[in-house]
Parts: C-alpha cells; structure tokens; sequence
C-alpha cells in the first residue's frame, strides 16, 4: 500500500506540470544559492588560512615561553638563543618544508620628512624564501643581503612616504637594553601583496642587521616553521613538541590556528551570519511549499473526497502530500544541484579577481575569490532541501487528512 | 620632575651650537653617517674630569627643587598638522617622581599622568584603571617619548668629558655607563657660570643623533635661575618640535606619597 501511495504522490506530481515546475524551481533556486554560497564561503576561508600561513603565521611558530603572553608588544627580550641550532634539530620532522629565525620588533621609520609607526622584520632571506611566501613576486637583485642596512618595505608605505628602490631612510628603535637607537636604510625592495594594513606597517632588514641594531647577537624572537600541508598539522605538531620539550625547555610551539585564532574565530562568526541567511532562504522555501501544497489541497479536496470514500485512511491521505512534498523537493535539489555544476566548475578552478579596494577590507589578501566545494556539498544540499519539502508539506498533509469524506465529495469531482 | 629638567637642558643650544647642528643636519640626510661622530673631534684632553663631574652634577641639580609644584605648557608643532597645546599642573619629589595633571584644555581636563621611577602611568577619568605606557611611545603626541621623561639624574647614568669650549660655554660629551641608557651618547652645552644647560643632542647606540634639545628664556624660578623654556626637535620628521614653557615653579616643604601612588590616581 506504501508503495502504491508514493506511487500517487508521483502520479500528481507529473501531473500537475506546472505547479511542479514553479515548486520545483524554488527548491532549485535554493539548491543553487546553497552549493555556490557554501563553495565560495570555503574557498575564500580556505584562501585567507593559506594566505595566512603563507604572509604571517607559517604551521608553526616557535617562540620563548614567556614570548606568548607579551606578544603585542614583541618583547626582545623573550628570544630564542642560537635558532639556526633549533632549526637544525627540527628538521626531522614529518612533512617539513621549511624554517626561518626571525626578529620582530616596533620602531619608526622616516625619510626625514614623515615619520610613522612601523613594525620590522629581521629575516634570512634564502631560509625565508624557502618558509614564506611573503618575497614571491620580489626579484632576485631586490632580495636582502646578509648584515647590510638595507631595508624591503610594502608598496603602501613606498606611496606614501614617495620613496623608491636606493633611497636611504631612517629606522629608529630600542635595543633589547633599552637604549634608543637609528640608522640609515636603504631601500632594497618593495613588496606587494596586495593587502595596504601590512605594506604599510611591516618592514624587512636582514637577520644579522636586526642582531646588531637590537643588540642581541645570535639570537630571535620567534622561528617561523613550514610543513608540506596544513593537513598534516597533527602528525608534525607530535614530533615537533617532542623535539623542543626534550631539547629546549625554555621554547614553545604554536600552531597556525593558535596563531590565526582570531582570524579563525572572524571566519566562524562570519558562518553564524551566512547561516541565518540560509535560514531565511529555507524558510521561504517552507513558505511556498506549503502556500502551494496547501492551495492544491483546497483544489483536490474533492478527490480526497473520492480516494478516502474508496478506502483510503487518513495516514495515507498525509503520506501522499507528504511524498509529494519529497518529490518536489528532490526534483528542486537535482535540478539546482545540476544549474550549480557550470558555475562551481568556474569558481572552484578560475574564481573571481578581487577588487583591489575590497581586498584591504578583508582579515587577509587574497588574490580571487576562488569556491571549494566537494561532492558533500550536494549531499548536503539535497538532504536540506529534503527536509524543507517534508517541514513544508506537513501543514496541507495535515489539513488534506482532516478533510471529511462528505464535505469533500460535496464538492464534486472535477 | 628632575626628568622634565632634563628635558630642559637637552634642549638649550646656543647660536653657535644651532650653525653647527645646521650643518650636521645637512649631513644626517646622507646614508651612513653618524652625526655624532662629526661634532666629537678627538682632541687631546685639555680639561679635567672633576669640572666636567662638577658641570654635570651642576646641571642636574638646577633643574627642580626637591619638592615642588609647577604649572607649564607643551605645545607640539608638526608640520601641516594643527598645534597641539596642553597645560599641566606638576607636582614633583625627588628626581624620578612626579605627578602631572592637563588643566587645559577642557575635554582633556582631568588627565594624569604619573612619573615613578620605572613606570609610567596615564589615568584617564573615563577609564576606571589606570594604562601603563610604554617607554618608546610618544609623550601625549609630542616630540619627547615617554623615556624622556623618565630619565633618572644624569651624573648616575653617563661618564661626561669636556670635548669644546666657545666663551663661557662648555661642550659635555656623555657617554652611557651601561648599556640600558636611553641614550648612547649626550652632547651638552653648559654655561660655565650659571652651570645651566643651553643646549643637547641624543644619540642614538650608532651614533646619528635623534633629537635636540634647547634651553632659553634663563629666568628665577624657585628662588633660582633656570631655563623656563625648552624646545624639543625630533629629527625624524622635519618640522616637528614641542615647546615647554615653564609658568610657574614653587618650591614645597613636602609632597604627600599619596599623590604618585597609581591606585590614587582616580581620587
């Protein structure tokens, strides 16, 4: 009897065509917003954690243990002593790509006209080149020569401070002593990574430069660690904790989400907002699924009438509307599942350039909004629009089953 | 407030001073130059050490009372920027502590500011606590840092040599004892009779000069002559100066601890 009640549902939905196709077409409407939206929300939060790890947080980072609760205000003098020691011990650890001592401290730059706040950098250049992809659009003859004042700074702060390659500034901080301290820079190069907030507030010199201006020999602040995938965080994460708890008790490690924590908790709270949109798309979908099945059960209530006067219980009455609430529902999620193919096929292998005044906007740069959807994005699709179609249809099912014999064959059957 | 002194006396150049820092102005555009070692030309040591002792200690005994009560004003010049002027009422003991508060204008009126001998501590009246400041930032958007005005007295922290002499003037080279001064190298001008600081220049540990100071407007205060105007040049940024014009200085009996205690900041 089940199937011959699906198999009604069916019959009613092939034949009323029209009323098919426009219930249908919202579902799928749905379904299409629901795979485009969710591959563009993880490709671009995926984009922004890899650029992430790319520009600033690396898989791990490796810093003094009393580094971590003072980090805002880079204290020099929570360093990690001889790093290129560390770096050796750590190379031994699965899926390891890459690490570079760094020294990161606040100061001023000037070109004795403007003066602005500035974070800078001392790195190595060659391991840098290896961990991050901060210098991957700087050529070669622009790279930072090991213990000379030379200086890379962002596109931004060149702009605005109207200074090129080979001008000399000025770089003023404190020592790790405290004392006040300037020198002449010059410029070298100039990044570009497309994100204003970081070209105009960070700044490269060389790693043995940075020893010697802040008076810490053979020494950094923070070691910057590059593996293979962030897929294999766990795995890396074992063996390197393993190696610093057994060798370097004063060190620590984080990790990139620890690092990117607040960028993680932006992209979380950004779902909660994206998610109550969807809410309100589903909740339409509800709406004219039963606005529609309810108007059809006040145009067949005469043959509910007729099928309940030939034996058909109540139950099977709320089944039929219930299956074809399913029906239309899976034939929306197939439809817009398919509509969606073309297009998440684009934005998952070309993407959409990002407009250079909204790239600034953004938690980090990324070049394109680029989708990653997986197959799971469909499953999950269908499967809410499923539900939408059952939640929508229950109300009419309902209503269709209350319906008495003869009042319904009242009204003739048309 | 013996900081605030300090402040003065890096501040008093004179004209001849002013001809030669023009120069090395000139010079410190040029990469790699470290305009310290311009104006410290070695020469043979033709004055003693104890006048130079003497000189400095001097120096940083005229600056303030033991205990005291001021007002003055700091007006900051930045280039294509409106001034910035505040009024304070300072209150000081010793030569590491002291209690500011702005007077005018009136939106900040009510803002403390309180020197101890390590620590530096704004209390802003909205603000229930209050904020430590670091050493490095600027002193309410002026051309001194907030370690400027930390600076302890002078004769503990440098060893001073006399390295020039024009009239009655005599050139102070200071160089730090340890290396957690703020400043590597001092360069001052003192009058050799009023003992009072005309005229300094900050080095930074490279040796390029960072800021100047200079002393004038020599009047009594507190029953004494001292500089009641100084001017601060950051030579980081053309055209940035702060002015500090001493109005009033009273000397007290005592000062109350309370007063620089942060946790009274509110009362």
């Amino acid at each position: 009897m089940k199937n011959k009640i699906i198999k009604i549902a069916l019959q009613n939905v092939i034949k009323h065509k029209r009323r098919t196709l426009f219930n249908a077409l919202t579902f799928a409407a749905n379904a299409f917003a629901l795979v485009t939206l969710i591959g563009m929300l993880n490709g671009m939060y995926n984009s922004i954690y890899e650029r992430s790890i790319d520009l600033q947080t690396g898989h791990f980072k490796i810093y003094h243990k009393d580094y971590l609760e003072e980090k805002n205000r880079m204290p020099l003098e929570y360093n990690i002593d001889h790093p290129e020691q560390v770096i050796a011990d750590i190379q031994s650890i699965p899926y390891f790509v890459g690490a570079a001592p760094r020294i990161m401290h606040n100061g001023i730059i000037s070109n004795t006209r403007n003066k602005t706040g500035i974070a800078v950098m001392g790195i190595e250049m060659e391991q840098e080149l290896i961990t991050t992809k901060l210098f991957e659009k700087i050529p070669p003859p622009e790279y930072l020569e090991k213990n000379q004042g030379e200086i890379i700074i962002g596109r931004r702060l060149s702009e605005l401070f109207k200074t090129g390659k080979a001008d000399f500034l000025l770089f003023y901080s404190q020592t790790i002593h405290k004392a006040n301290n300037l020198v002449d820079v010059v410029v070298k190069g100039i990044y570009s990574i497309g994100f204003d907030k970081m070209e105009k507030s960070i700044a490269f010199v060389p790693l043995a430069f940075a020893q010697e201006f802040f008076d810490m020999d053979d020494k950094a602040t923070e070691i910057i660690v590059r593996i293979k995938d962030r897929k294999y965080l766990p795995q890396a994460q074992v063996a390197l904790e393993k190696i610093i708890q057994a060798k370097y008790s004063m060190l620590v490690v984080s990790n990139w989400k620890q690092e990117a924590s607040d960028l993680i908790a932006g992209a979380q709270a950004d779902y909660v907002s994206y998610a109550v949109i969807f809410a309100i798309l589903l909740f339409l979908a509800i709406f004219i699924i039963m606005n529609t099945l309810t108007i059809t059960v006040f145009e067949r209530t005469a043959e509910i009438g007729t099928l309940r006067a030939i034996g058909l219980e109540t139950g099977q009455v709320r089944w039929m509307f219930l299956y074809e609430g399913i029906f239309l529902a899976l034939i929306g999620a197939i439809i817009g599942g398919i509509l969606a193919i073309p297009m998440a096929y684009y934005m998952n292998v070309v993407g959409i350039s990002m407009p250079a005044e909204f790239k600034d906007k953004m938690p980090f740069p990324i070049e394109a909004m680029v989708s990653k959807n997986v197959w799971w994005d469909w499953v999950l699709v269908t499967g809410i629009c499923l539900v939408t179609g059952i939640i929508g249809a229950i109300l009419p099912a309902n209503r269709a089953a209350k319906i008495k014999i003869v009042d319904a064959l009242k009204k003739g059957v048309r | 407030m013996k900081k605030i002194v300090i402040l003065f006396c890096v501040l008093g150049m004179t004209n001849i001073v002013l001809a030669e820092e023009a120069k090395l102005e000139n010079d410190q555009t040029k990469p790699g130059k470290a305009v310290g070692e311009e104006i410290t030309t070695a020469k043979p040591k033709k004055y003693s050490q104890a006048l130079a002792q003497e000189l400095l200690k001097a120096s940083d005994d005229s600056m303030y009372p033991e205990y005291f009560k001021s007002t003055f004003t700091m007006v900051t010049h930045r280039k294509n920027k409106k001034d910035l002027k505040y009024t304070y009422l300072m209150h000081g003991k010793g030569s590491n502590t002291a209690l500011m508060e702005i007077t005018e204008p009136a939106r900040e009126k009510g803002k403390k500011i309180l020197l101890t001998k390590d620590n530096l501590w704004m209390y802003i009246p909205a603000v229930s606590r209050p904020i430590r400041l670091s050493r490095k930032q600027s002193f309410m958007g002026s051309a001194f840092s907030n370690e400027d005005l930390m600076n302890s007295t002078m004769a503990d922290d440098y060893a001073p040599e006399i390295i020039d002499k024009k009239g009655e003037l005599y050139l102070l080279s200071m160089k730090g004892k340890r290396r957690d001064v703020a400043y590597a190298k001092i360069e001052m001008w003192i009058h050799g009779k009023t003992k009072i600081p005309t005229a300094a220049t900050y080095y930074g540990l490279s040796g390029k000069a960072i800021k100047k100071m200079e002393f004038s407007e020599i009047r009594k205060l507190a029953g004494k002559m001292r500089p009641a105007k100084m001017l601060m040049i950051d030579l980081l940024e053309a055209g940035a100066s702060t002015e500090v014009l001493m109005k009033t200085l009273v000397k007290l009996k005592t000062v109350p601890d309370y007063m620089f205690d942060q946790t009274q900041l509110g009362r």
